[in-house]
């Protein structure tokens, strides 16, 4: 009868203040798919970025030269601690692989003498943290015409992403201390509406949980109702990007037990926005006696 | 049961409420607080159920000192203590029934509990029909009926009535205090402020009389301007007439200052 009536109440607080209840779980529901959206877009970021960065490879293009003079920069490279393997690309390699790479473009491989490919020096890094440091002497050196790294491209699309994500939390972090505002206040009208009735539960001797639980089980539906909605569009949305877009490099195909468990994240922390709120809105009543 | 020592309740560090109260009251006790208003009464009720805490001293209620008590506690102490206003303070949007009932659900008992106690206390206020009429639909005095009954259903061991009779007229007085002698004859200590000289004075009990936060007076068969015992600056008289007086007694057929007879009329019943 304890839990039923319990519930009973807090569901009866969110009837009588439907419109505010509404507000503060759209406020939820925002914040967290904001929220919800940046993990994903973040976990997007981090295996594509991871993917890329695995054997990550510094191409140092190659002047004419003889073979000698190649294979004195390939030693010297090879001799640097930071580099796992430096290996040769001949003119030859490099036009097999640009015939790989474009083989449905037979015109472009018309197009290319296989001499003007230059010969290349290919490295691997045995720490990418040293990749700049790498890029830097290799060019130093006479022989190297130019050097090209992927991680120049990558460092692009992580400053993007990192602001783009940093921008997604923040706004998720407003919007989730408005929600904590909105829940406070459609508690504390409530408890408004029912002064009365509370203020003769104390009299009698009802326990202040007594009084208080409707009240946080009415702020934890509202935020559980708000993360819910926001795991649901979310991972609808996700699915239906994935299905719509294909962004070729970009790894999109995230396991489901990763949007499954940061879903359990979102909902969890839903509760928690909405347990919170409530409290803040209690807080004076939670004092008194 | 309530012993209360050198309390002392300032509101805002500036007004003074009760200063140095020295109060004992046994189990099974009828005391009247009088005094005019703002003489102290009202806050030596609100400081006995714990609504406010004394700025100094010591209230113990049932063997427990309350002005020091944590929060937590004061529900526990608020089921000992039956507590009824001048207001009535009942929730109009639930029936007479379902308002006494909600005391004792409140504070969690099982529904066989308020099926069977809800019905006996109706009963013991005379309101045994109309468990299912909303408050609007009675008069003030069967309101305060049923208040009283609200606070009476889980069988503190104190009620504390605050101006119970303030809103009645002297004839539908007369009647909550037949009940709260009933209520008192079955052990309750009854804590009562009030204006109300004639039931005062017709129900000789105890009177405590405040006057500017102190007590001025203990009488324990006490009339409500008696000679005061202690020492005080004089009072005048509050103009107000003895009429309600002789309509209490022609009502009740009594001469001015013998003690109510109730038992002839509502007997000891099932109390």
């Amino acid at each position: 009868m304890r839990a039923e009536y319990l519930i009973g109440e807090a569901a009866a607080n969110l009837r009588r203040n439907l419109l505010l209840a509404i507000g503060a779980v759209l406020a939820v529901f925002i914040s967290l798919l904001m929220t919800y959206a940046a993990l994903i877009v973040g976990e997007i970021t981090r295996t594509t970025t991871l993917q890329w960065q695995e054997g990550v490879t510094i191409i140092g293009y190659l002047h004419e030269a003889d073979l000698a003079d190649h294979t004195a920069v390939i030693e010297k490279a090879e001799s640097w601690p930071e580099v796992e393997t430096a290996t040769y690309f001949s003119k030859a390699q490099a036009y097999e692989e640009f015939k790989e790479l474009f083989a449905n473009r037979d015109r472009w491989i018309e197009l290319v003498e296989p001499a003007k490919i230059p010969a290349s020096v290919r490295i691997v890094l045995a720490d990418t943290e040293a990749h700049r440091a790498v890029v830097d002497q290799l060019a130093k050196e006479p022989t190297v015409r130019k050097v090209v790294s992927p991680e120049d491209n990558l460092n692009d699309v992580l400053t993007v992403s990192k602001f783009l994500n940093f921008g997604a939390i923040l706004l998720g972090a407003t919007l989730g201390v408005s929600a904590l505002v909105l829940i406070a206040n459609t508690v504390r009208m409530a408890i408004y509406a029912r002064r009365e009735e509370i203020g003769i539960m104390k009299l009698v001797g009802a326990s202040n949980w007594f009084v208080r639980t409707p009240f946080l089980l009415e702020g934890l539906i509202e935020g559980l109702l708000g993360a819910g909605l926001a795991v649901a569009v979310g991972w609808v949305g996700y699915q239906w990007l994935l299905g719509s877009f294909d962004i070729g490099v970009i790894e999109t195909d995230l396991p489901t037990s990763f949007l499954l468990s940061r879903g359990m994240l979102v909902l969890l922390f839903g509760g928690v926005v909405g347990v919170l709120g409530s409290a803040v809105g209690l807080r004076r009543w939670l004092k008194e006696s | 049961m309530i012993e209360v020592k050198g309390a002392t309740k300032i509101y805002d560090k500036t007004t003074v409420a009760v200063r140095d109260i020295d109060l004992k009251i046994n189990k099974g006790d009828f005391v009247f607080l009088v005094g005019p208003s703002g003489s102290g009464k009202s806050t030596l009720i609100r400081l006995l159920m714990r609504e406010e805490r004394p700025t100094e001293g010591e209230i113990y209620v049932a063997g427990k000192e309350i002005g020091g008590m944590p929060d937590s506690k004061v529900p526990f102490h608020r089921r000992v203590v039956g507590t009824v206003f001048q207001d009535f303070k009942l929730l109009p949007n639930k029936t007479v029934f379902e308002n006494i009932a909600f005391a004792l659900e409140v504070i969690g008992h099982p529904r066989h509990v308020v099926e069977s106690q809800v019905p006996k206390v109706l009963k013991l206020v005379g309101l045994a029909s109309k468990g299912d009429r909303y408050p609007r639909q009675l008069s003030g005095g069967e309101q305060q009926r049923v208040s009283v009954a609200r606070a009476f259903v889980n069988r503190p061991l104190i009620l504390l009535a605050d101006e119970p009779t303030g809103n009645l007229d002297p004839a539908t007085s007369v009647g909550i205090m037949r009940l709260l002698d009933r209520i008192n004859r079955t052990g309750t200590t009854v804590v009562m402020a009030t204006h109300d000289h004639a039931i005062v004075d017709a129900m000789r009990r105890r009177v405590v009389e405040l006057e500017r936060g102190r007590i001025v007076r203990d009488d324990s068969r006490g009339v409500y301007e008696g000679l005061r015992t202690m020492e005080v600056p004089a009072v005048p008289a509050n103009g107000q007439t003895d009429a309600s007086t002789s309509e209490l007694a022609a009502d009740e057929s009594l001469p001015d200052g013998t003690p109510m007879s109730l038992e002839s009329d509502i007997g000891m019943g099932n109390a």
